[in-house]
């Protein structure tokens, strides 16, 4: 059993369903990704998970609790980044953090230590005083997820955590990710429409469309539901034509073309062989100055399971 | 109780922090109390406009109220020609002539007749014409009281009709300054609803309502302390306002508890006012807007039911409603030093406000 396991969750609002029987489990230590396009239920789903909506079918049970029983034993584990920035303008980043801080029952000189250390684990310890209305949008994003972490809390929902911030920003928060999680084995649940993040981040994925589960699992078991095939780019020099015939005939091989220089190949991951291949090029007197396997990409693996693209 | 009051500490902690809140809840108020207090006491002070009188009253009640309004100069009796030259010379502004009936109209209930002389057409000397017009009322007033056998001629409400002080029936009485200060706190605390609206529907704006449902905390927890730390911080500004003003103007304060209770029943029903009106409202302008309008149609309707008198034409229906508004309660509660029933009445629609007002922080967040 997982440390949060979401039940057949259902939504509804009015008669359009928004969630429809929605099951996941997420492992203590685990940065589980949940990915979708814009409006495809994700940050409903988050806002269930932690008790700010109630579902109208369905349970989610974290640590053992249950969402609608003990709402407060749950939100002491959470530390939850909203996607919107929730932030006062007119105050510091300091004040802000403080502000949280008393919300999570921290107080004191251990507060203090807290809003210091987010401070710097963020890369706005020199700002600390600037009032937040002057930060730029990635300083918010990234005070934004300082807030939720004062608490040293066990589970950390990042509610589309990168939207429309800058490039540094964007590293300094998956940086921060991944040291939390290995540091102190925080459990993240990152939502994004972004596969790229969530590719890179993430072991385990659920993907999720018009409030429907799309895939669900690690991230080869998602990429082998769209197909069994892997490409292989080969960079070879002063072949022949026969050499691609040949390659043709190897066993796994789907399909050969060849392309200014570059040969692209699709093989089936259960029967081919690399040995033939080089074997084949060599023959050939082919030389080879560069091979590369590529699987499908998330984004890939979401068009063919959904007929769209993400950012649609 | 204890995380509340934690919660309300760090909102309060904020308040403070915000420039905005000292305009609004101790600059504005003290500001306001201080400038109408100094144009109140020079328009007041009749005998700074020069003024000549030619008295032809063949009764006392000319002198009777001249001397009432500390007028000792320039008055002439049956010496139009003197009144009159001190006009010529600039050295007055107006001359009036009070004629021989008018003790005897107003010993009838009848206002008389004064003839007034300028030398041009102005409003220095508005002041001056309010204040006799008040007196001359208090006498017909009093005049009508005795004839109808409400009242004796050596009732203490003739003393009262007589002069500008309150008197209370415990012989205590109130500096005009003081009322004008407590009237204009009430007022501000009412008219300040509007700001509080603002300030929680910003904070439902910036979502940090919908991120504190996030830690874990009940929603009451959540309003209540924002709630309190409003009132902390009302109750606060509006003492130090009272007390700057006591100290600038110097008038004295008959009775802290009743002050200290007026400014936290007064808060206390614009933080539920203001509740009330965000349940109904969900626009930030909507609820500023209708909280400004309260703040003046209180002002009017309180003027209107405690000064009925002087409103002969407004309906009798209007003048009762201001005994629905709190800032009638709360200055007759202040104006006669009493707690009962006017701390009952307002805490009676503080509550009727509490229970229309009163709704599931959740639900408020996620309204659309």
């Amino acid at each position: 059993m997982g440390l949060i396991e979401v039940k057949n969750i259902t939504k509804r609002f009015d008669d359009k369903i928004v969630l429809d029987n929605i099951s996941l489990s997420v492992d203590e230590g685990d940065i589980f990704g949940l990915i979708g396009p814009n409006g495809a239920g994700k940050t409903t789903l988050i806002k269930i998970m932690t008790g700010l909506w109630d579902s109208n079918d369905g349970e989610v049970i974290i640590d053992g609790y249950d969402i609608k029983k003990e709402p407060l034993k749950i939100k002491e584990q959470i530390g939850l980044v909203p996607q919107e920035i929730a932030l006062f303008d007119n105050i510091s980043a300091y004040d802000n953090l403080e502000f949280f801080g008393y919300l999570y029952g921290l107080k004191g000189k251990f507060l203090k230590k807290r809003i210091n250390e987010a401070l710097e684990l963020i890369g706005l310890e020199e700002k600390r005083k600037e009032k937040v209305g002057k930060f730029s949008g990635g300083m918010k994003r990234r005070l934004n997820v300082a807030c939720a972490i004062l608490h040293e809390p066990r589970i950390l929902i990042m509610d589309e955590p990168t939207v429309g911030i800058d490039p540094q920003s964007r590293n300094l928060i998956f940086e921060f990710i991944r040291r939390t999680n290995k540091e102190k084995n925080t459990t993240v649940i990152y939502t994004s429409h972004y596969m790229e993040e969530v590719e890179m981040l993430c072991n385990n994925i659920f993907i999720i469309d018009l409030g429907q589960e799309v895939a669900y699992g690690n991230k080869k078991t998602i990429k082998s539901m769209i197909s069994n095939n892997d490409r292989i780019l080969l960079e070879v020099f002063d072949y022949r034509a026969d050499m691609i015939l040949a390659i043709k005939s190897l066993a796994g091989v789907n399909e050969c073309i060849e392309e200014k220089g570059l040969i692209k190949l699709l093989v089936d991951k259960d029967d081919f062989r690399l040995e033939p291949l080089l074997k084949v090029i060599e023959g050939h007197n082919g030389k080879i100055k560069s091979i590369n396997f590529e699987e499908p990409s998330l984004e890939e693996v979401f068009l063919a399971l959904t007929g769209k693209n993400l950012r649609d | 109780m204890v995380k509340i009051l934690r919660l309300t500490y760090i909102n309060l902690k904020l308040s403070l922090k915000d420039i905005g809140n000292y305009l609004v809840m101790f600059v504005a108020p003290l500001a306001l109390t201080l400038g109408i207090n100094f144009i109140a006491s020079k328009s007041g002070y009749v005998a700074d406009t020069a003024l000549a009188f030619d008295i032809r009253d063949e009764g006392a009640y000319a002198e009777e109220i001249l001397q009432s309004m500390d007028i000792n100069e320039n008055i002439f009796f049956n010496e139009e020609e003197k009144a009159i030259d001190l006009l010529h010379k600039n050295e007055v502004v107006a001359v009036y002539q009070i004629p021989e009936d008018f003790t005897e109209k107003i010993q009838e209930g009848e206002k008389p007749n004064i003839k007034a002389f300028k030398r041009e057409e102005g409003n220095v000397t508005l002041a001056f014409e309010m204040r006799l017009e008040e007196e001359i009322n208090n006498k017909i007033k009093r005049e009508i009281l005795i004839k109808e056998g409400v009242i004796d001629k050596n009732s203490e409400l003739l003393k009262y009709a007589a002069r500008a002080d309150v008197i209370l029936p415990g012989d205590k009485k109130l500096d005009r300054e003081f009322l004008l200060a407590m009237s204009m706190i009430i007022y501000f605390i009412i008219l300040s609803s509007s700001t509080i609206g603002e300030k929680i529907i910003s904070m439902k704006k910036q979502n940090i309502l919908s991120r504190a449902m996030s830690t874990a905390n009940r929603g009451y927890e959540i309003l209540g302390s924002l709630c309190l730390s409003i009132l902390a911080f009302q109750v606060l500004a509006n003492l130090a306002v009272i007390f700057i003003s006591q100290l600038m103007i110097g008038f004295s304060i008959p009775s802290f508890p009743i002050v200290l209770i007026n400014i936290v029943l007064a808060s206390l029903f614009s933080i539920t006012f203001t509740m009330f009106m965000t349940r109904i409202f969900e626009n930030q302008g909507a609820v500023s807007f209708a909280a400004v309008i309260f703040s003046i149609a209180s002002v009017f309707l309180t003027l209107v039911a405690s000064e009925s008198s002087s409103f002969p034409q407004v309906p009798l229906i209007i003048k009762n409603l201001g005994k629905l508004t709190p800032l009638y309660w709360l200055m007759d509660s202040v104006e006669n030093l009493k707690l009962f029933p006017n701390a009952l009445v307002v805490l009676l629609m503080i509550l009727a406000l509490f229970s229309g007002g009163n709704y599931k922080l959740k639900n408020f967040i996620y309204r659309a």
